[in-house]
This record gives C-alpha cells, sequence and structure tokens, in this order.
C-alpha cells in the first residue's frame, strides 16, 4: 500500500512537460499567468473572458511550437511582468525574494549570538564557598541520620 | 541588550523594503501604461465587419482614431455606447471610431448596433490576437491613435465625446 501511495505520490509530482502540445503543458503554462479580471485566480483556473482568451492564445502558440519562455513573455510583454504569477528576480520585484533571505540570516544570526551568550553565561556560573559547604552538610546531616537508623 | 540593534537592522530592513514597495508601486491609470502600447505604434488591426467588409486600421493613419473594444453583453459598454454615437455625430469631428467586438456573434453586434445607433467600422471577425495586442483588460476599453499611427492614450472605462475631443484639442 505504502509503495502505491509512494508511486502515485511521484508520478503526481512530475513537472510538466515543456515541450509538445499537450493539455498539462497549456495548463502549467496558464497557471503561470494571473487572471488580470479577477481577485487572486490564475488564468488556468478561471473562467473569465479574457483567462479564456489567454488560454486560446496558449494553445494557439503551443502549436506553432513556442517555448514556455517565448509563450510567457509573449503575454508579459503586452501586459508587463505584473501578469507573471512568478515575481521577478531582478529590479524591485526582487525584494519579494531578497528580502525574506536577509531576514531569515538576521534571525539566524540573532540565535546564534543569543544561544553564544546563554553558553558563556552558564560557564560563568560557579558554587560559592557557602553552597558548597551547605551541601556538604547536608549530605553529612543524612549520612548521620541513615547510621542512626540501622 | 545586545539583541536590540540586530532586531532594529532587520525591522529596518523590512521596512525600508515595503516602503520602497508601495512607493513604486503602479497605481491608477499609471498601471495602464506598464507593459502596454501608449506611446507606441498602435498594434496592427485587420478584420472584417459583420457585413464582411475588410477593415485595415493602417487606412486611417493622418486621422485620429479611438480604438474601441466593447461588447454587446457587457453593461458599461452599453452604457458607454451613446457617447461613441455622438462622438461621431459631432459635426466635422477629427475623430475615427472603430469598434473591436470582443466574443461577440456578429448577429448580435448587427442587432445591437441597428438598436442603439452607430455607424463606424465594427470588427467582429479576424482580431483573435487583438485584445492581446493591446493588452485589454476590462471592457469598455479604448486607445486613441494619434494620426502618426501612435498610441496616444488608453482610456479604460466608458468614455465621454467631450473627454475624448478634449484630449486630441489639447494634443493637435
Amino acid at each position: 500500500m505504502l509503495v502505491v501511495v509512494v508511486v502515485v505520490l511521484v508520478l503526481a509530482a512530475r513537472p510538466a512537460p515543456t515541450k509538445g502540445v499537450s493539455d498539462q503543458r497549456a495548463f502549467a503554462l496558464a497557471t503561470q499567468l494571473k487572471c488580470l479580471q479577477c481577485v487572486g485566480e490564475s488564468v488556468g483556473a478561471s473562467q473569465a473572458p479574457l483567462a479564456v482568451k489567454f488560454r486560446q492564445e496558449i494553445d494557439r502558440q503551443l502549436r506553432q511550437g513556442r517555448t514556455d519562455d517565448e509563450i510567457l513573455n509573449y503575454f508579459a510583454q503586452r501586459y508587463g511582468r505584473q501578469v507573471l504569477e512568478t515575481p521577478p528576480s531582478t529590479g524591485v520585484g526582487a525584494l519579494v525574494w531578497v528580502v525574506p533571505v536577509v531576514a531569515a540570516a538576521g534571525a539566524v544570526l540573532v540565535l546564534a549570538a543569543t544561544f553564544r551568550r546563554w553558553r558563556r553565561e552558564q560557564q560563568g556560573v560557579a558554587p560559592s564557598e557557602e553552597d558548597e559547604a551547605l551541601v556538604a552538610r547536608a549530605l553529612a546531616d543524612r549520612r548521620d541520620g541513615d547510621g542512626a537508623a540501622s | 541588550m545586545r539583541r536590540a540593534p540586530w532586531i532594529a537592522g532587520i525591522v529596518g530592513v523590512a521596512v525600508l523594503a515595503l516602503v520602497v514597495l508601495f512607493a513604486t508601486a503602479p497605481t491608477g491609470r499609471e498601471a495602464d501604461t506598464s507593459g502596454s502600447v501608449v506611446g507606441r505604434l498602435a498594434p496592427a488591426l485587420e478584420g472584417t465587419t459583420a457585413a464582411g467588409a475588410p477593415v485595415d486600421l493602417d487606412k486611417y493613419r493622418g486621422k485620429w482614431v479611438l480604438l474601441n473594444f466593447f461588447a454587446t453583453w457587457c453593461p458599461p459598454c452599453v452604457a458607454e455606447h451613446p457617447e461613441l454615437v455622438k462622438l461621431s455625430q459631432v459635426p466635422g469631428t477629427p475623430v475615427q471610431v472603430v469598434s473591436v467586438a470582443f466574443d461577440d456573434p456578429a448577429d448580435k453586434v448587427t442587432t445591437f448596433f441597428a438598436e442603439q445607433g452607430g455607424d463606424w467600422p465594427v470588427l467582429v471577425d479576424g482580431t483573435e490576437t487583438s485584445t492581446l495586442d493591446y493588452a485589454v483588460v476590462k471592457l469598455p476599453e479604448s486607445y486613441l491613435i494619434n494620426p502618426e499611427g501612435k498610441v496616444s492614450q488608453k482610456l479604460v472605462g466608458g468614455i465621454t465625446a467631450g473627454e475624448v475631443l478634449e484630449i486630441v484639442g489639447a494634443e493637435q
């Protein structure tokens, strides 16, 4: 059963084809484009008239043998890069990628500094002579008590 | 105490990034020009009317053209239509109206114009990619094309005849 589940998951997780004409490739491309007449939907998931036009154009260009990049660029050239679901990795859009990395790196540094400080503080803590004497007295009292009982 | 500068730094970077994002985010009509045809030569547009007559946008070079994308099933387009009729009927109007029907069968377009008036070229066929070439998003949308064939303005939503004539007057 586990093997079947693993096989199904592996097959389901296969990347969409990047060559040829297929519904799977067309859908994969459509999900990389925003539906500009909707809120929070991709072209692949929308029935808005413009999304339907986008899908028709994707199909047409797939039949012409265009690559994925060429098709996505076709839409980006006309509607601007904001039509792409994936933010660009250059210009201001790069902040979307950079800020989380910087924030995560900052958090790791803060954690590392905090752990180091805790370790240093722990190493600096040693029992005083009074504490040691108190423990010795308590141990001696217990030994005496045990001896008296036996 | 030593954590404070780190946290302040991280928060500072995050706030700065948000400020930059908000400051540079497109707003209002500016958004219409990003990646659009405004300021560029109007994309070629050839098609046929409901009557089967061929129309080539290039034929109108030397005139102002209001290229209007509409649909008979779109209420704002229906509301805008009288203004297009008015614009086309202004004596000596400097603007030629050309319409492109978006996903509308020829018979519906013919009936619509018969009922609502208007006598200008309306393309119903052969314009499959024109919606995308002009980066149309929501109907109605109009593109004001100057006599040199460049897209001067993108007008989103219903236009008025006065607004169009004012723009043309200012740019002439």
